[in-house]
């Protein structure tokens, strides 16, 4: 498998007044295609701040960001825009879908961003929300929102789907769904899946785990054998 | 399918889209239909007096005779120029209506304009060209026969023609601003038709070259004493009467529409500025997913822009189509054109455009 994801010494400073607060402190690691990769960490240590930097929601301070051999942190502002629009699915969360369109719609919303032939209706199959389809977010479960937000997310085809608490909102049971969902999509279509939590659990599915503590990595673990999400006992 | 969203946001936010919406087409709406009235009154005005060749000045005198027609040739600056004798009489009514002669030389400087009957025949000494609005009044026909009573004189002609003349858009006696048709009136005939042996012209009507201020001035220069007065075209009481009259709708025009366009803005200013506030989660949804800043703009631009889009246009074209038939009727009880009809301008264009700009900086400012 290739590296498609490399940190190299990344540091990222946030100054507000007197006060500066190193959220990455010289951050190293590697993702390959198409890893499903779990990060881990206590509140605070710099799991949002990571993801972000990815997908390029925020600018390091220094060190490097390399994504299929480009450079992120030299990416100008639309330069960032055009990467998160083809790169890059965000799932947060809370499900962020626009209220006011229907989970179609929603999904479909993709079609004024990327050159990619998007089927709404087969995408939402793939999430088990083809019945689901014309209604809006407020008449949809947690779960099921959750789901839409994959679904747009996925819509786009983007090299990595990068996945803050996505089921930080949802009862465990759901919560299992959408993580079986996102392995699925791992493993089936070869996205690369970066999934944030506070589950230790989930480590035992993950292709790699990284741990993270005040802005430092503290450990990088490969399971060479990682299990099905449906078989890890919550 | 961000038009979707918008559409639906409009909808959410109905009572105050459709007060955008109302007040940016009444503000085109005024400014076009009652603009379309006053730019028409100035378009058939004008075509009347060109049609008719209006005088640019009239000299008063009562020595108008071939040499004082010579001076005034000799002015340099005169153009044309035709002498009227002009007198009040009374036409034989039991309510002694008021009717002014014009025993006119040519007829080819404020010339009658025919309406029914047959062109004024210089050569005819029976004939009588009279005013419509009074004959109308009066119920009289070409071919009756009418008797006017003016100095020592009574005259009885007939009826050759009716119709109006330029300087009579407005005419209303003195005891009355809104004119009583039946009371009052003018007629032109033939000097050939005047009773007495030779005919005292007192008007003479002219077209000059250059400003009525120097015209004047050489009249002052050279002819001091032999006039008793000169008024030029913009002092006439019916030319100055009814371009007063234009001047107020045209204020009227400009004054309304501005305070409805500024209400309209007002409201699209707090409309934006509480609805991006309050979808700043969505915003920045958007710009997760991918969206440039500049479509994400565009998109809450476009709110406003639709609407008074749409406002302009149906003002533009509903305006100038119903206001000027509302006024116009009004209108013709009191001034004599030979012709009502609305009239188009850029200018409604160019006002309907400056709106849609100023909903464009007014989204912008509120994003
Ligand atoms: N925009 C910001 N400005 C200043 N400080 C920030 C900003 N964003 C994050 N931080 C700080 O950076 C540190 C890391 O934050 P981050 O959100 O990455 O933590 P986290 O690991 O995601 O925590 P949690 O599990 O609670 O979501 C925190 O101390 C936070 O206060
Ligand atoms: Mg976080």
């Amino acid at each position: 498998m290739s590296t498609i994801i490399e940190f190299k010494n990344v540091d990222k400073i946030y100054k507000s007044g007197d006060h500066i607060l190193k959220a990455m402190d010289n951050v190293n690691f590697t993702i390959d295609e198409g890893e499903f990769v779990v990060i881990l960490g206590p509140s605070g240590a710099g799991k949002s701040t990571l993801l972000n930097l990815l997908g390029g929601l925020d600018m390091l301070t220094s060190g490097e960001i390399i994504v299929n051999d480009n450079h992120i942190e030299e990416f100008s502002d639309n330069q960032l825009t055009d990467y998160r629009a083809k790169n890059v699915g965000f799932i947060f969360q809370f499900y962020n879908l626009i209220p006011n369109l229907t989970a179609l719609e929603n999904v479909e919303l993709m079609k004024d961003i990327v050159d990619v032939d998007i089927n709404g209706l087969e995408v939402l199959e793939s999430v088990g929300l083809k019945d689901h389809a014309d209604q809006f977010p407020a008449q949809l479960s947690g779960g099921e929102q959750q789901r839409v937000s994959i679904a747009r997310a996925v819509a786009k085809q983007p090299t990595m789907l990068l996945c803050d608490e996505p089921t930080g909102a949802l009862d465990s049971k759901t919560g299992v769904l959408i993580l079986n969902l996102l392995q699925d999509m791992s493993n089936n279509q070869g996205t690369t899946v970066v999934i944030v939590t506070h589950n230790a659990i989930l480590a035992h599915a993950a292709d790699k785990v990284i741990r993270i503590k005040n802005g430092q990595i503290e450990c990088i673990v490969i399971n060479e054998n990682p299990k099905k999400v449906a078989d890890l006992e919550w | 399918m961000l038009k979707k969203k918008m559409i639906r946001d409009i909808r959410r936010h109905k009572t105050q889209f459709l007060s955008i919406f109302l007040m940016a087409f009444l503000g085109v709406f005024v400014f076009a239909g009652v603009g379309g009235e006053s730019v028409g009154l100035e378009v058939n005005v004008d075509k009347f007096y060109d049609d008719t060749n209006l005088a640019d000045g009239w000299i008063y005198s009562n020595y108008i005779n071939d040499l004082f027609l010579e001076q005034v040739n000799c002015l340099g600056a005169t153009n044309q120029m035709e002498r009227q004798l002009v007198v009040d009489s009374i036409a034989d009514f039991s309510n002694d209506p008021e009717i002014t002669l014009h025993f006119v030389e040519n007829n080819t400087i404020s010339k009658f304009y025919l309406i029914d009957g047959e062109p004024v025949d210089i050569n005819d000494k029976n004939g009588v060209w009279l005013d419509k609005s009074f004959a109308d009044a009066k119920g009289l026909k070409v071919g009756d026969n009418i008797t006017f009573k003016f100095e020592d004189y009574k005259i009885e002609k007939e009826i050759k023609g009716i119709g109006y003349s330029p300087e009579y858009v407005y005419h209303a006696s003195q005891s009355s601003v809104i004119p009583d048709f039946s009371k009052l009136g003018f007629a032109y005939m033939s000097y050939k038709a005047f009773p007495g042996d030779t005919v005292p012209y007192n008007v003479l009507n002219v077209k000059f070259d250059g400003t009525a201020e120097n015209y004047n001035d050489l009249l002052d220069y050279h002819m001091d004493g032999y006039y008793n007065s000169f008024v030029e075209r913009s002092e006439h009481t019916s030319v100055s009467q009814f371009s007063e009259e234009i001047d107020q709708h045209q204020m009227m025009a400009g004054i309304f529409p501005v305070v409805f366009i500024l209400i309209a803005m007002l409201i699209l200013l707090t409309t934006m500025t509480r609805i991006i506030a309050h979808q700043r989660t969505q915003i920045g949804i958007l710009k997760a997913c991918g969206f440039k800043d500049k479509s994400i703009m565009l998109h809450y631009i476009s709110y406003g822009f639709w609407l008074v889009l749409i406002g302009s246009i149906l003002g533009l074209i509903i305006g100038p189509m119903t206001l000027p038939k509302l006024f116009y009727p009004s209108m013709s009880s009191t001034y004599i054109l030979p012709s009502w009809n609305p009239a188009w301008s850029m200018n409604f264009v160019y006002v309907a455009l400056a709106m849609i700009l100023m909903s464009l900086l007014v989204s912008y400012f509120a994003f």
